[in-house]
């Protein structure tokens, strides 16, 4: 009846976590591979770290959950998050990152893009949990942490 | 003026004035002594070359009172340091009579020290009340004198490069504005500080009487009591008299009530307690109050019980209130860094509307969409989440006020409790007890009743104590206040913009007369808070001749001068040009700078020059124009004969 009288209406729009966003985790996947060796990451680094950065701990609760190993039945365990896969499908598609045999590496776009992330003031909070981590995240340790092999 | 060819000594003679007066510092940060080595190494004189062992200056001027003083000073001496100046009150050089003398020192702070300081002498003599101003170090400080003589004396090697060029320094903050304002009179600085002292002190008293408020709740709530009529933040309205409510937390009764109930039975219960005939016992009443107290205590128990389960589960509300308004926080910093991102260069990733570069079909920029409905832009995010935690914040607080009134609450009931076993326990001790024998439960209720009494007794005198400090603070208040608003409303009064004014025709008026010809005189102005020759806004320095810029700085030291004539300003009357003909100035330029500077004697003003223009140019330069010229073949400095 609305339509027939030429009545606009749109649909409400709902809040979205920015989490959720590919303007938070893109840049947030370029500037994880940045800081993994060689500007490589493999799977399960990406999923460990992007857990840590999205969970908002500690880098001591982190450190304390890398070591205490998979626990399948433990609510809060280090899960594989699709929400990693399909953000680094958009990165690909955006020529920030490339696949490789294990993981995902930065292009050129994607160093450039880091660069420029670098002096912008953003991801604060992000930068100084993976400056207090360091380059102390194995690909071993990552893949423990997520009970899988690498 | 002092004419005489170059290398002659005319430097030295006016360098000598700034040295006598304790001013090298504004020549440069090692405050050499401003003097040639003819001064302080080695002289020759007649075809002779000789070690210099001692050299001194002597100045003789008037101050304002038109009394002479004369000072002298070391140049070079084996024993006496150069911080040392005497000074006489007489005209030593000119005079016959050997008047009072006295030591002073100068450089460094000690030459405003209010004893022995010498620029602290010099300022009274100039009549000069020298204000403290702001450093770059955050204290204050006097604004040194040499800050002023920028505006005095033009030196022949550095002062010509700038208006205002050589600066001492010693780290005062917008020097140049300072020194400015003070010499024209202008007092804008001194009543932002006064402003800001003001300010200062008001917020000082706030945060007192924060203090004490808190102190004055904390107090009453300590003995179950809740506090009504006093401001948590100042209130300069509070006087003598201001009503103040005390009410216990839960029977909502004043203290005023329960010092009079409890007084009245602390009072019977001596008269009983101390009566020579012990009390008759009623048996049969002493069981009843033991069954009562039982039943009190049960009651109070459950009750407290009950609030204790209540104070636990809001406590878990409040934490997972303070979780959510945590998550939405850092949602809110998280998606403030995503719009940033967007701003960085619009990225078609962040786009809220983007094409898949692999199938090309119309995406979002929401990675995993919740249900059907489309979701919001960045920026309405951002609002939606400001408006959540702006909500859940108010909540927090409400929740946070009620929880503190239910503490207080429980407090008061676990405080009940004990009494109420107290008395039970005396109940029980009283039916025990033989007859003949005073009850314990009445000798238990009556100590009870009296440390009560003697809690709330100090309560009302704590209370009374800490509302005269409020009342005090509040009174404090109210005078500053008063005294914020007497301040004028803008800084610069009527009077004060017209000399600004003035001193822009002055300069225009005189860059006409020296020829000035990077712009037209008439784009140049002179403005707050700057007070140096601005065009456009900017101060004028670049982008003119070199020879400009030189009639520039006659033209605004001479300004000051003679807005003196007309205006109340602090300036001395006096100016000092060293070589004012640099960069190839014109003669006729010349000419006409002399010539207006002149002007200088029938205000009782002084305008000194020192100058090598030959002898023959400057006759026709001064031809017409009142001077007084001392001039001098060869050396200034000769052996005396």
């Amino acid at each position: 009846m609305a339509e027939e009288q030429g009545t606009p209406f749109a649909p409400d729009r709902v809040p979205v976590p920015a989490a959720l966003r590919t303007g938070w985790r893109i840049p947030l996947l370029v500037i994880l591979v940045s800081r993994c060796r060689a500007g490589e990451a493999s799977w399960a680094q990406l999923h460990v770290l992007s857990w840590a950065l999205t969970a908002g701990i500690s880098e001591a609760e982190f450190q304390d959950r890398l070591g205490s190993g998979f626990d399948p039945w433990d609510e809060e365990a280090i899960r594989i998050d699709p929400v990693v896969l399909l953000s680094v499908d958009r990165a690909v598609g955006a020529g920030l990152l490339v696949r490789t045999r294990s993981g995902v590496s930065l292009t050129s776009d994607g160093e450039a893009l880091v660069d420029r992330l670098k002096t912008a003031g953003v991801f604060r909070d992000e930068l100084q949990l993976l400056n207090s981590l360091g380059r102390k995240i194995l690909k071993t340790d990552a893949s423990t942490a997520l009970g899988v092999s690498e | 003026m002092i004419a005489a060819e170059n290398n002659s000594g005319k430097s030295i003679a006016m360098q000598s004035i700034l040295y006598a007066l304790g001013m090298e510092a504004m020549l440069g940060p090692r405050h050499d002594v401003p003097l040639p080595d003819a001064m302080t190494k080695e002289i020759a004189a007649e075809g002779l070359t000789e070690a210099v062992e001692r050299s001194e200056v002597w100045l003789e001027f008037e101050g304002v009172d038109r009394k002479p003083v004369t000072v002298t000073r070391w140049a070079k001496h084996p024993t006496i340091k150069r911080r040392l100046i005497t000074a006489w009150a007489g005209a030593v050089l000119t005079g016959d009579a050997e008047p009072e003398r006295r030591d002073f020192q100068v450089r460094g702070q000690g030459a405003f020290d209010e004893v022995i300081g010498f620029h602290r002498f010099l300022a009274d003599l100039v009549g000069w009340e020298v204000p403290l101003v702001q450093t770059t170090k955050a204290v204050e400080r006097p604004l040194y004198l040499e800050y002023l003589f920028s505006l005095l004396f033009v030196e022949q090697r550095g002062g010509w490069s700038g208006v205002q060029a050589l600066q001492p320094n010693f780290f005062v903050a917008e020097a140049r504005e300072r020194s400015a304002e003070f010499l024209l009179g202008i007092d804008t600085y001194q009543r932002q500080r006064e402003e800001r002292q003001l300010k200062s002190q008001l917020s000082a008293i706030g945060n007192s009487w924060m203090t004490v408020a808190t102190q004055l709740v904390a107090a009453a709530e300590s003995r179950g009591y809740r506090v009504s009529g006093v401001p948590s933040k100042l209130d300069s309205g509070i006087t003598e008299g201001h009503s103040v409510q005390l009410l216990s937390a839960k029977d909502r009764e004043t203290l005023g009530a329960e010092v009079k109930d409890l007084a009245e039975r602390v009072r019977v219960a001596e008269a009983r307690l101390t009566a020579p005939q012990p009390p008759q016992r009623d048996t049969e009443h002493e069981e009843g109050t033991l069954v009562e107290e039982a039943a009190t205590v049960a009651v109070l128990d459950a009750a407290t019980r009950s609030l204790e389960r209540d104070v636990e589960l809001e406590a878990e509300t409040q934490r997972s209130l303070g979780r959510t308004l945590g998550a939405l926080r850092a949602d809110l910093r998280r998606n403030a860094d995503a719009l940033r991102v967007h701003e960085l260069g619009a990225p078609e990733w962040s786009s809220p509307e983007q094409e898949c570069p692999t199938c090309h079909q119309n995406v979002t920029d929401v990675i995993l969409p919740a249900g059907d409905k489309p979701g919001m832009s960045l920026k309405d995010n951002v609002a939606y989440l400001n408006a959540q935690i702006d909500a859940l914040s108010l909540l927090e607080a409400e929740a946070a006020e009620a929880q503190r009134h239910r503490l207080l609450s429980l407090d008061q009931h676990r405080r009940q409790l004990v009494d109420a076993r107290a008395r039970l326990r005396a109940a029980k001790a009283t039916v025990l007890t033989p007859e003949q024998v005073p009850s314990a439960a009445e000798i238990q209720r009556a100590l009870i009743d009296s440390q009560r009494l003697r809690e709330l007794h100090e309560l009302d005198s704590t209370v009374s104590s800490l509302m005269r400090h409020l009342v005090e603070l509040a009174s404090e208040a109210r005078g500053i206040e008063a005294a914020l608003e007497a301040l004028p409303a803008t800084l610069a009064s009527a009077e004060e913009k017209s000399k600004v004014r003035e001193l822009g025709e002055l300069v225009r008026e005189q860059l006409a007369e020296y020829g000035f010809t990077s712009y037209e005189p008439a784009e140049v102005d002179v403005a707050l808070p700057l007070l140096r020759p601005e065009r456009d806004g900017t101060p004028v320095g670049y982008g003119i001749s070199a020879s400009d810029g030189v009639r520039l700085i006659w033209a605004h030291l001479l300004g000051f001068a003679e807005l003196a004539r007309t205006h109340s300003t602090r300036h001395p009357g006096i100016v000092m040009f060293d070589e004012p003909r640099q960069q190839s100035a014109k003669p006729t330029s010349l000419a006409a700078f002399l010539e207006r500077a002149a002007r200088a004697a029938a205000f009782d003003q002084q305008v000194l020059v020192a100058t090598s223009e030959p002898e023959e140019s400057l006759a026709r330069q001064l031809d017409g124009v009142e001077h007084y010229l001392v001039g001098f073949a060869g050396q200034l400095l000769k052996p005396l004969r």
